[in-house]
């Protein structure tokens, strides 16, 4: 079956009342979480996690798909509305959003974004339902060694999510390499770092990690910032006007393909392809490149555009191949492998009426999020005047349970406070947190790739070298690391121009 | 300027770590296949590598953007520190005094932590918040959450 008669299958499962349902609630549910000020679409995610649930696998994964592009809208409304950029890569939607929201033009703006972002996440879906049956097919092919270079080639994701300190990137994922070693070995079947704990037999849970990480640190991060309410009384019209309309398509076209093209590299993260579209739109509008920075339209469309575009191009190589590209990714990832799904090659091969269903649901999820959101504007802009001091303590204790749900154990519920400790503390002294989790993901697949590598070398390592993938991508990890040393310096340069303090590339 | 204690303190922990990981590899070394095969490698490399990177920032140079700026009062510091107490303090509390009891304290201590409000604010928005939490969990996902052993064993002296 061809790729687009799959896909017409997809929707047909995708179009059951219940998914549906489903993509609905997820979308809701994401732009209401997204919204809450200081809340982005990874601890958005990652505290949705567990009230999946109780849905079955398709439902909860449709759901989360949607909770993702939810929050990912929902956070370029605090950063048109209040200024306040959910993720790093929001900095340039604030740059015109929030003055065009001071001149009274909120909705307008907040129309073009999500007008911007249905436009590059259809065209983000649509590379999708291409180039993943592809990889993942070639991926197929691949022997332990390729699998194993591969990941490595993934760990250079290190420097491109790390802001710019490699050795602390370093350091980080090789700490969430070291900690998912935890509990029974795989080899020999005795029980490794446990240090004789019956509760650390069974390992970390992963998604008690990311809550405390993303969720439990954010609240605490929030409390230090102390956000508050500022969104403005009056937003006007969300629907643009054709003048709008104009002015921002050159800016959504080159904002979609920039975010889809460099979202397939790994280490190319939303904030990078964000900054450079912004700056790109900039280049391109000649007439208008004076209005930039004070409220252009345009200057909305690049940015959202780009975003959306690059967290749709991320769903490749999760899906085929089984890498997150980014943080809300990761937390996606964690959330296929609770419910027993291990993105890779083969789940286009053995699951291959799931993942069309859930591909078919992301084109429902962009249609749904533009007609929700919409005539929505107006009840989530009022959403975002909730004091923190009240948001904070629901977040928290839903955290708490959450990280209780997933295996109704007290042990894991520590962790994630442990962690929330651990997160804040990272994040105040800018230690990169991505690295960790994909250090924590990639850890266990990676030892089994390097046992399974080294027992066919049998101590001749140079044949290893002979075969073409695995030198191939050996070549594109030194590539790539080149490659996102440059971006990253770019950005950082970029954000410290806009923001005028250093800032983490990602959440 | 010399880096930030923060980056200290996070090289000598790696450095432990390190010495932790590069232990437990040992004692896993006498299970090997080969050299490179057997569960001690990845403890191997991955206490190698966090002593390695814990000792170059260590040795780097300077970066003290993430130390805390000065301004921040006692009360905040204590506020913040707090939060966590709360958090911990209800997994402590949940196995004895149950959900209910628990996370209608727990929510009572962050309103009053967090947000500041009046004692009596903070019991009806404990209670609503507790409720909520009830209803997502208990009646619709089904999680079976602890009843606390205090209520068990009042159940069972009053059979």
């Amino acid at each position: 079956m061809s790729p687009l008669a799959m896909l017409m299958d997809g929707f047909g499962h995708a179009l059951a009342p219940m998914n549906l349902l489903m993509a609905a609630l997820g979308v809701l549910i994401g732009t209401l979480v997204g919204i809450l000020p200081g809340l982005g679409p990874t601890s958005s995610i990652a505290i949705l996690l567990p009230v999946t649930a109780a849905l079955e696998p398709t439902q909860a994964i449709i759901m989360l798909a949607g909770i993702y592009y939810g929050a990912m809208y929902g956070g370029s409304t605090t950063a048109i509305l209040l200024n306040i950029p959910g993720e790093v890569s929001s900095v340039p939607t604030c740059l015109d959003g929030y003055p065009l929201a001071q001149q009274g033009r909120g909705g307008p703006a907040l129309g073009i974004a999500a007008i911007a972002s249905f436009v590059a996440g259809v065209l983000g879906v649509i590379g999708l339902v291409f180039f993943a049956p592809a990889l993942a097919d070639r991926a197929l092919r691949f022997g332990p060694p390729e699998m194993l270079a591969m990941m490595l080639f993934a760990f250079t994701l290190l420097f491109g999510l790390s802001g710019g300190s490699f050795i602390k990137a370093l350091m980080m994922g090789v700490a969430g390499v070291g900690l998912s070693l935890i509990g029974l070995a795989p080899v020999s079947g005795t029980f490794r770092l446990t240090f004789g704990s019956p509760k650390l037999a069974g390992g970390l849970d992963m998604v008690s990690i990311l809550i405390g990480l993303f969720a439990i640190a954010e609240v605490l991060k929030g409390m230090k910032e102390k956000k508050t309410a500022i969104a403005g009384e009056r937003i006007g019209s969300v629907f643009p006007g054709k003048r709008d309309l104009i002015q921002s398509a050159p800016a959504m076209a080159t904002g979609s393909v920039v975010g889809f093209l460099l979202g397939l590299l790994p280490g190319c993260s939303a904030a990078i392809t964000a900054f450079l579209s912004y700056d790109f739109a900039k280049k391109l509008s000649r007439k208008r490149k004076h209005l930039f920075g004070k409220g252009a339209i345009e200057g909305v469309a690049a940015p959202e555009a780009a975003n959306n575009a690059t967290s749709s191009a991320g769903f490749i190589p999760l899906f085929a191949l089984g890498i997150p590209a980014s943080p809300p990714l990761a937390v996606l990832l964690a959330g296929l492998m609770i419910y027993g799904l291990a993105p890779g090659p083969l789940l286009f091969e053995q699951k291959g009426s799931f993942v069309w269903t859930v591909i078919a649901s992301m084109f429902i999820g962009n249609v749904l999020l533009l007609i929700l959101n919409l005539p929505l504007v107006g009840m989530w802009a009022r959403l975002t005047r909730i004091p923190f001091g009240i948001l904070a303590p629901v977040i928290l204790l839903l955290s708490l349970i959450g990280a209780y749900t997933v295996r109704n154990n007290l042990f894991d519920v520590q962790v994630a406070c442990l962690f929330g400790i651990v997160g804040y503390l990272l994040q105040k002294y800018h230690w990169p947190v991505m690295p960790f989790i994909l250090g924590f993901i990639l850890g266990p697949l990676l030892e089994m790739s390097f046992m399974q590598t080294m027992t066919i070398a049998a101590g001749d390592y140079a044949r290893l070298f002979q075969r073409p993938i695995f030198f191939a991508f050996l070549a594109l990890t030194v590539i790539m690391l080149a490659l996102s040393v440059w971006m990253v310096r770019r950005t950082k340069r970029r954000v410290m121009e806009e923001v005028g303090k250093p800032e983490s590339l990602v959440g | 300027m010399r880096h930030g204690w923060s980056d200290r303190i996070a090289g000598l922990m790696a450095v432990a770590a390190g010495g932790v990981f590069i232990r437990e590899a040992w004692k896993l070394y006498r299970y090997r296949t080969d050299l490179w095969i057997g569960d001690h490698v990845f403890p191997g490399l991955v206490g190698i590598g966090l002593l390695l990177s814990g000792a170059m920032i260590l040795l780097s140079p300077a970066d003290s953007r993430g130390e805390e700026a000065p301004g921040r009062t006692e009360g905040f510091r204590r506020r913040v520190a707090a939060v966590p107490a709360v958090l911990f303090g209800y997994t402590l509390v949940l196995p004895w005094a149950g959900y209910v009891i628990s996370t209608l304290a727990a929510a009572l201590l962050l309103f009053r932590t967090i947000g500041g409000y009046r004692w009596r604010t903070c019991i009806w928005m404990a209670a609503v918040a507790a409720v909520c939490m009830e209803l997502l969990f208990v009646e619709w996902l089904h999680t079976p959450l602890p009843t606390g052993k205090i209520l068990e064993l009042k159940g069972v002296m009053a059979r």
